[in-house]
């Protein structure tokens, strides 16, 4: 087994943060760690590549335990914090790297995928979040490690900048293990083989994408406000449909099934109401009570 | 030696790019040796025959820029790149933390010889300063430059590991820097300052050193009278070296 994670458990003081984690992962490929600010992501990842240390159970990498020195060889990590040194440029940055694991590569070259040629020459600190986190993630990839770890990498890029850097994660996994936190559920699962769904330091789900989605028992959710909410309710229990109620706030989850679906189509024309397929955000609401990101408007 | 010269290569950059690094380190003890030696240079001391003023600026500004590079420098650039994340990136290298900070150290020794040479050859050049050490002394000076290095540098680290940000860093350790120049017998006669304070400054370490380098670089240092300044200093470095051995470090 390439990772493999035993009854782990962490707290601070008196908080438990992470609570009989169990995961074993042996093949590559992208396997995200979604979850809320405050699931345990952090802590999870920061113990599983040595950073910090677990009160109980069992972490090892390749049969070698996590707090080995030796694991800092096959596993890489991104942090959530762009990293960079202020004063020093692109390329010093990259030279370092280079020096430190003996690497034998042309640095310029090698930024072409990265489409970061163009900043070579500048200081760290003039560059743009998004284009950070792209020379982070190049500087992650240029030792091979077997096995990277990056927590939140896209965490408050544009849409466009997510979607560069999935890209580059994507291309990675084919040939290495990626485990990748976010909270940006829907958009990481697109990218994902394999998810773990965290809330308040458990897994409360696991498996892959699609089979996720195909063995939750609801096909559609309606979501209205509060204010709305007498209305749909009058309608759905005028056509006798089978629901299940969710609320989070002021916001009503109506999670209905496909047989159903015909009878409330007529919402999709409505602006106070939302019907869609379920997603694996809903999903996880529907697990957890607890929404992976701000409520869409209604 | 390959990662040690690359930690070196990086930390050498971005502190001569710190324009406030520099001033501290390479700008202030030049204008404190024109200063000093412009004004009192060439007035004859107490030290001994012909020993001038200007000879008594060089040892004083060395142990101050030492002083100054460790107490202020190491943890000021510590905590700058704990905030930044930039020890918990280099906490996954596969490399001991203790060797990068090694690597730092080694860059702020590597700056405050390159600024003794600055301000000596000034000494030297714009107020004749003399030479007056022997070989044997030659010897003592590079083992009490990186002694004193070894105090000092360890107390500026041993600073950021018990300060939480470089903001607070830069307080307390100016605080403490002000304290030692004030208790060094330089900006105010020792004599001259109550009982306690006398005592204080016989606890910190900027005295002994002051006194050690003086002496010893004006070739005035005799076992016998300096006894006290070298156990201490003695002791002083001992000690940081066991601490620094003992204590836990981190990246957080």
């Amino acid at each position: 087994m390439a990772i493999e994670i035993r009854n782990l458990r962490k707290t601070y003081g008196d908080k438990k943060v992470l609570d009989d984690i169990n995961i074993v992962i042996d093949q590559q490929g992208v396997y995200l760690i979604a979850g809320p600010n405050g699931s345990g992501k952090t802590t999870l990842l920061e113990i599983l590549v040595g950073l910090r240390k677990m009160d109980h159970g069992q972490v090892r990498i390749h049969q070698v335990s996590s707090d080995d020195v030796k694991i800092k060889k096959m596993v890489g990590f991104l942090t959530q914090q762009n990293t960079l040194r202020r004063n020093v440029t692109v390329r010093e940055e990259l030279n370092h790297v280079k020096e430190l694991f003996g690497l034998k590569i042309d640095t310029y070259q090698y930024l072409e995928k990265f489409k970061l040629q163009e900043y070579y020459d500048q200081k760290t600190k003039n560059l743009s979040g998004g284009t950070k986190r792209r020379l982070l993630i190049a500087m992650l990839f240029m030792p091979g490690y077997e096995i990277i770890v990056l927590d939140e990498p896209v965490s408050g890029l544009d849409t466009y900048s997510r979607d560069e850097i999935w890209n580059l994660i994507r291309e990675y996994a084919e040939n290495h293990i990626v485990i990748v936190s976010d909270h940006y559920l829907n958009q990481a699962a697109q990218y994902s083989d394999y998810i773990f769904l965290i809330n308040k330091g458990k897994i409360v789900l696991e498996g892959k994408t699609e089979q996720i989605l195909k063995e939750f028992q609801h096909d559609y959710v309606i979501k209205t406000r509060r204010k709305n909410h007498e209305e749909l309710l009058k309608m759905i229990k005028r056509k006798e449909i089978l629901r299940n109620l969710k609320v989070s706030g002021s916001v009503y989850n109506y999670f209905i099934n496909r047989e159903d679906y015909d009878d409330v189509k007529c919402l999709l024309s409505h602006q106070k109401f939302r019907l869609h397929p379920v997603n694996l955000e809903d999903i996880y609401f529907y697990h957890t009570g607890e929404l992976l990101k701000e409520v869409e408007e209604v | 030696m390959e990662k040690a010269l690359a930690f070196i290569k990086i930390e050498l950059k971005a502190l001569l790019r710190e324009p406030v690094s520099i001033f501290f380190m390479v700008i202030l003890p030049i204008i404190l040796t024109v200063v000093f030696g412009g004004t009192f240079g060439d007035e004859m001391t107490p030290y001994g025959e012909n020993v001038k003023g200007i000879d008594m600026v060089v040892p004083v500004n060395i142990v101050f820029l030492l002083a100054n590079a460790g107490l202020m420098g190491i943890p000021i650039t510590i905590l700058e790149l704990k905030e930044q994340g930039v020890l918990k990136r280099y906490s996954t290298y596969p490399i001991n933390l203790r060797f990068y900070f090694l690597s730092l150290a080694f860059t702020f020794a590597l700056v405050s010889l390159l600024s003794t040479f600055l301000f000596g050859a000034l000494a030297f050049i714009r107020y004749n300063a003399s030479f007056y050490m022997n070989f044997w002394e030659c010897i003592l000076f590079i083992f009490a430059y990186s002694w004193i290095i070894l105090i000092f540098y360890s107390i500026g680290f041993l600073f950021a590991l018990f300060i939480k940000s470089a903001r607070t860093a830069s307080i307390v350790t100016s605080g403490f820097f002000l304290a030692m120049i004030f208790t060094s017998g330089v900006a105010l006669p020792l004599d001259s300052l109550p009982e306690y304070v006398q005592f204080v400054a016989k606890i910190f370490p900027m005295s002994h050193s002051i006194e050690f380098v003086q002496y010893l670089w004006i070739s005035e240092l005799s076992f016998n009278e300096h006894f006290a300044h070298i156990i201490y200093l003695l002791v002083a470095g001992i000690v940081m070296l066991i601490v620094l051995r003992s204590v836990k470090i981190r990246w957080d």
